[in-house]
């Protein structure tokens, strides 16, 4: 479902070029729960942000059931980005002024959803995050871990076909982190959605179906579980 | 698309003091704005009706080349009135013949302060028909009014004060006749005039035209014809139709604008000079909108990063920002209007006297007393609509700025 074919990525800074992703290529299926680990600077962020179609790739390419995303235009970038992925960050990025449900409704606005439908889902998957009782708290009233859930359920109100979280448990104690992790898992085989994660958390990894090893942007291994 | 308008306000609210404060910007532009330019019109418009009544009226009748060398009272280059009278009569306009000369206006101790002489422009008025053309007679304070064949003298109130004249003193008027032979006559200061034209107060003499007639040697002569067809709409197009009338007679026509020229110049200039300053405050409070502004903006990168990483589109970020902006344009476009009339009322109402500016030094406006504001209600309008349009116009750059950022680099930024 997704193929990426060759990916290569350098950024420079200053008279320094950073070789981000060296060839890499990967086959991922959907529904997949997947792991992108390594250490820091090892490319798995820049690896999702190309997924996501967030950056730019300086040669290869992705196909997404098919179609190559590499050449989308601006604004058919946006419009595959709203439609088919979801996105989870490791500081959540909620919009402060918007209460919990506004937040995981914004998906849904963004689409273009109609108000009752858009009330309907996004109270369903506040629900099923379990923030239930919360739907107008604002971020700023809820704990870290409440937060990481409502930046999932933002992500997955839209049933997206791909969901990418970059770092989704970095902020979180361990025991919300396996929370979060153990709902993203649920989430993951009830919704059909692929996952897929840039981490280093070695919990994150326990999780994954898969865990792909990036070490100075090539695949240094890629072990089914 | 009402999430876009929604979100919009909570931003606006989320940050209340900013808000307010470029809010608070734009108000006091817009409000120096409306302000100044009240006082502007309320100037020209007060300044163009005293020019009409008390010096130029709707237009003038002069021998050819008087007006070129008005600066030399050329006699030489006068003319008889009756000539021209019928074709005035015809018209229905007033009309008022007067002699202008210049000369010499000497006064000694006793009953003055002290000796001294003062050059000057003396105008003989007809004292009957003078006041079909020009309001001087209301402006009487002191004394009475000219009476033909008498050596009356009336006076601006700013001169006779500089002078030390009163009514009953008696002074030399040394000037030359027709012939250029010098002449010296006295004449009795029989009133004072202190009108709403500081030009007329500060340095008017006015005396019987018979007595210029007869010292002048004019022989029934006159420099001009003044002639009134009123302040009200369609005087000009009358005067205008007059004009060629006037010129088949060989006479030349200038209406109030060729007249007051000066005034008009200096309005002008004022306007464009006022303008500047406007433009400045404008500048200034844009300064101010736009520093807050591309805060708003730069505070939010990594929120906008994250709204595009959802698949939130260029325009659709450019829309939210230019709803928060008109919202805070037309928050301050509010305020601004409100404190603009309020602070127009009292200037509309009561004024604001600065005669103490005026009565040493000519500003080329025809006022003094009081300065009035008008309520200009187009400018106000233009105002409210000028400041939305300067938010809006700011916020559009700022938000040109972020859309520049890649995605990742907006999600990194601290």
């Amino acid at each position: 479902m997704i193929s990426v074919k060759d990916l290569f990525k350098t950024y420079v800074a200053g008279d320094t070029e950073v070789k981000a992703l060296r060839g890499v290529s990967l086959e991922i299926e959907r529904g997949e729960f997947i792991s992108i680990a390594g250490p820091s600077g090892s490319g798995k962020t820049t690896m999702l942000n190309i997924i996501g179609c967030i950056d730019s790739a300086d040669s290869g390419d992705i196909t997404i059931n098919g179609e190559s995303v590499m050449d989308l235009k601006r604004d058919a970038q946006a419009a595959f980005r709203r439609d088919y992925l979801g996105f989870v960050f490791q500081s959540y990025n909620l919009i402060p002024v918007l209460t919990a449900f506004e937040n995981v409704a914004f998906s849904l606005n963004l689409m273009g959803v109609d108000d009752a439908e858009t009330k309907e889902r996004s109270m369903a998957i506040l629900k099923e995050v379990g923030l239930e009782g919360m739907e107008n708290r604002r971020p700023g009233k809820l704990s870290g871990g409440q937060q990481q859930r409502v930046a999932i359920a933002r992500a997955i109100v839209k049933n997206p076909e791909i969901l990418l979280a970059d770092e989704p448990t970095a902020n979180l104690d361990s025991n919300t982190g396996k929370e979060i992790l153990e709902l993203m898992k649920e989430l993951n085989e009830k919704h059909q959605s692929t996952f897929i994660f840039a981490t280093h958390d070695p919990m994150v990894m326990d999780f994954a179906g898969r865990l792909v090893q990036l070490h100075d942007g090539e695949i240094q291994s890629d072990e089914r579980r | 698309m009402t999430f876009l308008p929604k979100m919009a306000f909570k931003n606006l609210a989320r940050y209340k003091k900013r808000t307010m404060i470029t809010a608070g910007a734009i108000a006091y532009g817009l409000m120096m704005f409306i302000v100044i330019r009240s006082l502007l019109t309320g100037i020209d418009n007060e300044s163009e009706t005293n020019l009409r009544l008390y010096e130029t009226a709707t237009g003038r009748i002069m021998a050819p080349g008087y007006w070129d060398d008005r600066e030399t009272f050329p006699l030489e280059k006068s003319f008889y009135p009756d000539v021209v009278i019928p074709v005035l009569e015809a018209s229905g306009a007033g009309y008022s013949p007067r002699i202008s000369f210049g000369g010499d206006l000497i006064f000694y101790k006793d009953p003055f302060p002290e000796d001294g002489s003062i050059p000057g422009r003396f105008t003989a008025i007809d004292p009957e028909r003078d006041s079909d053309v020009f309001k001087l007679r209301d402006s009487l304070t002191e004394g009475s009014w000219l009476v033909d064949g008498e050596q009356g003298l009336l006076l601006g109130h700013w001169l006779a004060e500089d002078i030390g004249a009163g009514i009953g003193h008696t002074v030399l008027v040394e000037t030359q006749t027709i012939d250029g032979y010098v002449q010296v006559f006295d004449l009795e200061v029989v009133g004072i005039i202190n009108c709403p034209n500081p030009e007329i107060t500060r340095s008017g003499m006015y005396l019987p035209l018979s007595i210029a007639d007869e010292y002048l040697e004019m022989d029934g002569a006159v420099t001009e014809v003044n002639v009134n067809f009123g302040t009200v709409n369609g005087a000009d197009e009358d005067f205008a139709a007059l004009v060629p009338e006037v010129e088949a007679l060989g006479l030349e026509a200038l209406d109030w604008r060729i007249l007051g020229a000066d005034f008009i110049a200096i309005s002008q200039a004022k306007a464009g000079g006022t303008g500047m300053i406007i433009f400045l405050i404008l500048i200034i409070a844009g300064v101010g909108i736009s520093n807050t502004m591309l805060m708003a903006v730069y505070e939010r990168v990594r929120e906008l990063g994250m709204m595009r990483a959802l698949g939130m589109r260029d325009r659709q970020i450019r829309a939210l920002f230019l709803w928060e902006s008109a919202g805070i344009g037309l928050l301050g476009g509010f305020y601004g209007v409100g404190l603009g009339a309020l602070v127009t009322w009292p200037l509309v109402k009561w004024g604001i006297d600065y005669t103490f500016l005026l009565r040493d030094a000519s500003f080329g406006y025809r006022i003094q007393g009081q300065m009035y504001g008008v309520w200009n209600f187009p400018n106000m309008i233009f105002a409210f609509a000028m400041g939305v349009g300067m938010a809006v116009l700011v916020a559009a750059f700022s938000t040109h700025r972020i859309l520049r950022l890649d995605i990742p680099a907006s999600l990194r930024f601290q």
